[in-house]
């Protein structure tokens, strides 16, 4: 067994490029959202059984950790949202050359950033 | 080619209409997936600011934003779309890495079902919020 010899490409060996990475952490995002959606779900039946129920939740919604929390939901939504333009507009053949793809990454990444940040700093302000 | 017309020889006139192969059916998922996303574009906007400002409400604050018959509306549209393009998604996961037939069918029914029973249970929470 030569150890210099060349090893094929496997997951943990092969240095991902970054549509790679975004491809991946879409899937991911989109997992995330799904699971959170549900427990929205479950915090807007908890509204409607009344101010009771409301306040059992209310502590926990309120805490700096929750909102920690609903932070990263929202950007991770922001982030599923602006690589999904990007999958929109490869499905119509545009931009799917390797350097147009890896600028429309940092763009994505960027507005998603920029769109949370806004959306929290208007609702602060 | 030859492979293909071996195959045409093979398959029955209602497969050869249908022109679908292996794979049982067509492209409803990946379109669908895609019109859902489109929909979805101003959904998410109006989803990103609601819960920056709800977030720490107490209870008045929650019933006074549902009193709004505009934000009612829109969150019951949010959630039938975003959870039917997340099924779609989840879908396509459990499709990709769960390989077993058997556990693949099971996962797929309970996501489904699921999904329906989530929707419904938030529609109906929505309207209740709204009228009381």
């Amino acid at each position: 067994m030569i150890k210099s010899s060349p090893i094929s490409p496997h997951l943990q060996r092969y240095k991902l490029p970054l549509n790679a990475w975004f491809s991946i952490f879409h899937r991911l995002s989109g997992i995330a959202l799904f699971i959170g959606f549900f427990l929205i779900t479950i915090l807007l039946v908890i509204a409607s059984h009344g101010e009771g129920a409301w306040q059992m939740v209310q502590p926990i919604i309120s805490h700096s950790m929750s909102q920690c929390i609903v932070f990263l939901f929202t950007f991770i939504l922001y982030f599923h949202l602006c690589n999904g333009i990007r999958h929109l507009f490869w499905d119509i053949g545009k931009g799917l050359d390797l350097a147009s793809a890896s600028r429309s990454a940092k763009i994505a990444l960027t507005v998603a950033i920029l769109l949370n940040l806004l959306t929290w700093l208007f609702v602060w302000l | 080619m030859v492979i293909r017309m071996a195959l045409g020889a093979m398959q029955t006139t209602l497969a050869k209409v249908k022109g679908l192969g292996s794979a049982h059916n067509g492209t409803e998922h990946f379109w669908w997936q895609r019109v859902s996303a489109l929909a979805l574009i101003p959904l998410v906007l109006w989803l990103c600011f609601s819960l920056a400002s709800l977030g720490s409400s107490d209870y008045n604050s929650v019933k006074n934003w549902f009193d709004s018959i505009f934000n009612a509306i829109t969150a019951s549209l949010f959630v039938v779309v975003s959870l039917y393009h997340g099924q779609l998604g989840m879908q396509m996961v459990i499709e990709d890495y769960i390989s077993q037939t058997s556990h693949r069918l099971i996962l797929l029914i309970a996501l489904k079902l699921g999904t329906v029973f989530a929707c419904c249970f938030a529609v109906f929470a929505i309207i209740k919020l709204w009228t009381i």
